[in-house]
């Protein structure tokens, strides 16, 4: 089932590479501060056709219009992601505080205690933030559902805790191997083709190589794989909440 | 239930209905923000001839010090300024008014005397409700900060400050609704029926009230700083073309008020008009569900 939500995912994340660009551009005028919301709003949308659609059906991608929309949401989901992961931050300053009024080997002691503990935090309010986001889209955008913390529990409990873990982790892996691979081939590439260049004298060339190869992984990374990984963590999120 | 927060979409969507409106409420913004930069140029013109003639002993050197004709132009302008922002404001009071009426056309400037009315009532209610925080605000800052009578009357200047700043918080939570009140029924004493207003708000829960209010503020400040980014992108670029300083001014208050202000203003105004109307219907809503609930019993 999991797998299948991986496969579906990475399908249809591909699907569109004209909203793929959109959306990396998009997120190259994120510097201007609210084009990052409308990376998450549209982001929203992808949870929201993944929650109500099923698991291999041909949905399609959301369209990149009604900008209003589309920012007002990204603010919504910004602001569960922040006072979700806010919850772990303030534990472990909570533990270093108290850490450092104990001294001696308590400090140590209590440090690797809260440090396991905010760990264990961030990943629950990384994942309960997800769910908040598409609890929040399957019931009409109401933002209280967001953080209606019973609920989502009761959910990630009817899809069983160690398979949504699973799942979601996983999820990281192959969004990080995406990132990765890609990143590795450019350079792959063009690090032979450099070498080559360097080891037949000319210098100038090869540095020249190098600096191609840089710029073009740059703009790969922000331009196709950024938004692809972001359509794919949402698609996947949106498909899991579905299971419940 | 649908979410609250459509409320502010349908708010940041609503000057697009009618853009020429909008812009004519701009051209209002920027005879005020003109005026007010003639009113600062006089300002520093003063400085200067303050700053040339030090050191001044006395105050009354001091006033006596700044040209006749400088001091007349800066209070009329002070005037101008204000009596432009009452008719700023008059303009609100109608657009919240549409918003509780939920009529998708923006209002006219034919009433220029109901404008003014209207904006003085507005005015006056906003006056009245920071009036008693900023007392309590002064109180508690002179105490606070005065070392003459002793860290303990300090402390409990430090307290009333706190109170201050809650009670104010309180108060301009409050005068939104009140403002919704009074103009939901044309009568400025509703503004201070301090029972119903809060009624009201229990309607839509404090909770969510405050999470509307918060949100919307939120929504505003990042569209404003970027839209203040791409604004300042253009003046700078064009002071640079023309190499001259009181271009970038002039162009700044130009974009700033002609599209910016009216935008916002009119934006918060109707967001303001909806959070009203949320309320009332709530509330013809509620009975109904009290007498389900008798039935069952």
């Amino acid at each position: 089932m999991i797998l299948d939500i991986y496969k579906d995912s990475f399908e249809y994340s591909a699907k569109d590479l004209k909203t793929l660009l959109i959306l990396g551009v998009t997120y190259f005028l994120t510097f201007l501060v609210l084009p990052l919301f409308l990376v998450y709003g549209y982001s929203y949308r992808v949870t929201k056709v993944s929650v109500e659609g099923m698991i291999n059906g041909n949905d399609p991608l959301p369209e990149f219009d009604n900008v209003i929309d589309m920012f007002v949401d990204g603010i919504k989901v910004v602001i569960t992601y922040v006072a979700y992961i806010l919850i772990p931050f303030i534990i472990f300053f909570l533990f270093a505080v108290g850490a450092n009024a104990v001294g001696g080997y308590g400090e140590s002691v209590l440090m690797a205690i809260g440090i396991l503990i905010t760990v264990v935090l961030t990943i629950a309010a990384y994942i309960m933030s997800m769910f908040g986001v598409a609890n929040m889209a399957n019931y009409g955008d109401s933002f209280s559902k967001a953080f209606d913390i019973n609920e989502i529990i009761e959910i990630i409990k009817s899809i069983g805790v160690a398979r949504t873990v699973g799942a979601f982790l996983g999820m990281l892996i192959i969004t990080g191997a995406i990132c990765l691979i890609v990143f590795l081939l450019i350079w792959f590439v063009f690090g032979f083709f450099g070498i080559i260049t360097g080891i037949l004298g000319f210098n100038m060339a090869a540095g020249g190589i190098f600096a191609a190869g840089f710029i073009l992984s740059y703009f790969v990374m922000l331009l196709i794989v950024g938004p692809y990984t972001l359509i794919y963590q949402s698609r996947t999120t949106g498909l899991l909440y579905s299971l419940h | 239930m649908a979410s609250i927060t459509d409320v502010v979409k349908e708010g940041l969507k609503y000057p697009f209905n009618d853009g020429k409106k909008v812009l004519t409420f701009g051209v209002i913004f920027l005879i005020s923000s003109i005026i007010s930069l003639f009113m600062n140029y006089f300002i520093y013109d003063s400085l200067m001839v303050i700053e040339s003639r030090a050191p001044l002993e006395t105050y009354q050197a001091l006033m006596g010090a700044i040209p006749p004709s400088n001091m007349a132009l800066i209070v009329i302008s002070w005037i101008l300024t204000f009596i432009v922002m009452i008719f700023c404001v008059g303009y609100i009071y109608k657009v919240i008014q549409y918003g509780i009426d939920h009529k998708y056309e923006l209002p006219g400037f034919n009433d220029i005397k109901g404008l003014f009315v209207n904006g003085l009532k507005m005015f006056i209610v906003g006056l009245a409700y920071s009036i008693l925080p900023m007392i309590l605000f002064f109180l508690g800052l002179m105490l606070a900060i005065n070392q003459a009578v002793g860290p303990s009357v300090n402390a409990i200047g430090g307290i009333i400050l706190l109170i201050a700043l809650i009670f104010g918080i309180f108060m301009s939570l409050m005068e939104v609704m009140a403002l919704g009140h009074m103009i939901a029924k044309d009568n400025f004493k509703a503004a201070f029926e301090f029972k119903e207003i809060l009624a009201l708000i229990k309607n839509i829960g404090w909770g969510r009230y405050i999470g509307i209010l918060l949100f919307t503020i939120i929504v505003i400040m990042v569209l404003s700083v970027f839209l203040e980014f791409i604004f300042g992108g253009i003046t700078v670029l064009l002071s640079m073309i023309l190499s001259s300083a009181i271009v970038m001014a002039i162009v700044s208050i130009i974009l700033q008020s002609l599209f910016l202000s009216p935008y916002i203003s009119i934006v918060i105004a109707r967001i303001y008009g909806s959070i009203y109307r949320e309320a009332k219907g709530v509330e013809a809503e509620a009975p109904k569900a009290e007498f389900e609930s008798a039935a069952e019993l």
